[in-house]
């Protein structure tokens, strides 16, 4: 079973037998933090991991912050700092999750929105019909190198899904 | 004064597949694109929450996709450029040479 480090995000593979009373307890091989935590249900824990995820992105060069969006719940995960309030946040992720619906129902392919605005590019990734992913940049150099870790955490999300389906 | 036809040079663009230009009411003022109806009230929609969000300061949006065949949506005045790109075109080479192309109308005030 693959599970990730809370304080470094790292992938690790752990034997099943290690987990027992439905708690997981590792010893991280890239950072060596010592994990303890329950597992979850399937929901909560693929938001736990897009939590670890979004916080490393956030934290680069030239990223103000991201946050989640949920259609009905609003934010889920907000790494924005004290740059937007909740109210900010609520009425971007209603803006942002109506365009990539609405494009996604003539255009079936899409799979990310950028708006190029000054000093703050705004890249939109959809993890599903009700919720998407919002990572704000200041350059469009940090907008590119966020591509790769946002590719990382959709296909880990699908991956998670897939194998609660069995 | 820039005419509708100037800005439907858009099409000899080098990239530019398909192309709809819409305007503020989300009516149909030129295209060359399937299905021009659903194109333009996506087109509105995405343009209204847009401007809603970015005001002046937005330059563009990209949606990618799949396919590579990537959409484009542009700002141009009272207008909304729409523009599918050709798979093989990289986005922000793409991007900049519309930008210019619209850039160059600059000066002149749409019809």
């Amino acid at each position: 079973m693959i599970v990730f480090c809370e304080d470094c995000g790292g992938k690790n593979s752990l034997p099943t037998a290690k987990i027992e009373n439905r708690r997981i307890v590792f010893q991280c091989s890239s950072c060596a933090y010592r994990n303890n935590y329950a597992l979850e249900s399937s929901d909560k824990s693929i938001l736990n991991q897009i939590r670890i995820n979004l916080k490393q992105i956030s934290s680069r060069p030239d990223v103000i912050g991201g946050f989640v969006y949920h259609r009905n719940k609003e934010v889920l995960i907000d790494f924005m700092s004290d740059l937007l309030t909740r109210d900010d946040l609520i009425f971007l992720g209603k803006k942002l999750l109506e365009n990539i619906s609405i494009c996604q129902e003539q255009y079936r392919d899409i799979e990310q929105m950028v708006l190029f605005i000054s000093n703050r590019h705004t890249v939109v990734r959809a993890l599903d019909t009700n919720r998407i992913i919002v990572v704000i940049c200041q350059t469009i150099k940090a907008v590119q190198s966020i591509f790769m870790p946002l590719d990382s955490l959709i296909t880990n999300c699908s991956m998670h899904k897939r194998k609660e389906r069995g | 004064m820039v005419t509708l036809q100037d800005i439907l040079q858009i099409r000899d663009i080098q990239g530019v597949d398909e192309y709809i230009l819409v305007n503020h009411k989300g009516q149909v003022m030129a295209h060359d694109i399937e299905q021009p109806e659903q194109v333009a009230k996506m087109v509105l929609v995405c343009a209204q929450n847009s401007w809603a969000i970015a005001k002046t300061r937005l330059k563009y949006t990209i949606f990618s996709r799949k396919s590579k065949k990537d959409i484009l949506i542009f700002p141009v005045g009272n207008f909304n450029l729409g523009v599918v790109k050709h798979q093989t075109m990289n986005d922000m080479i793409f991007a900049s040479k519309v930008i210019q192309f619209l850039n160059n109308l600059l000066n002149k005030k749409i019809d």
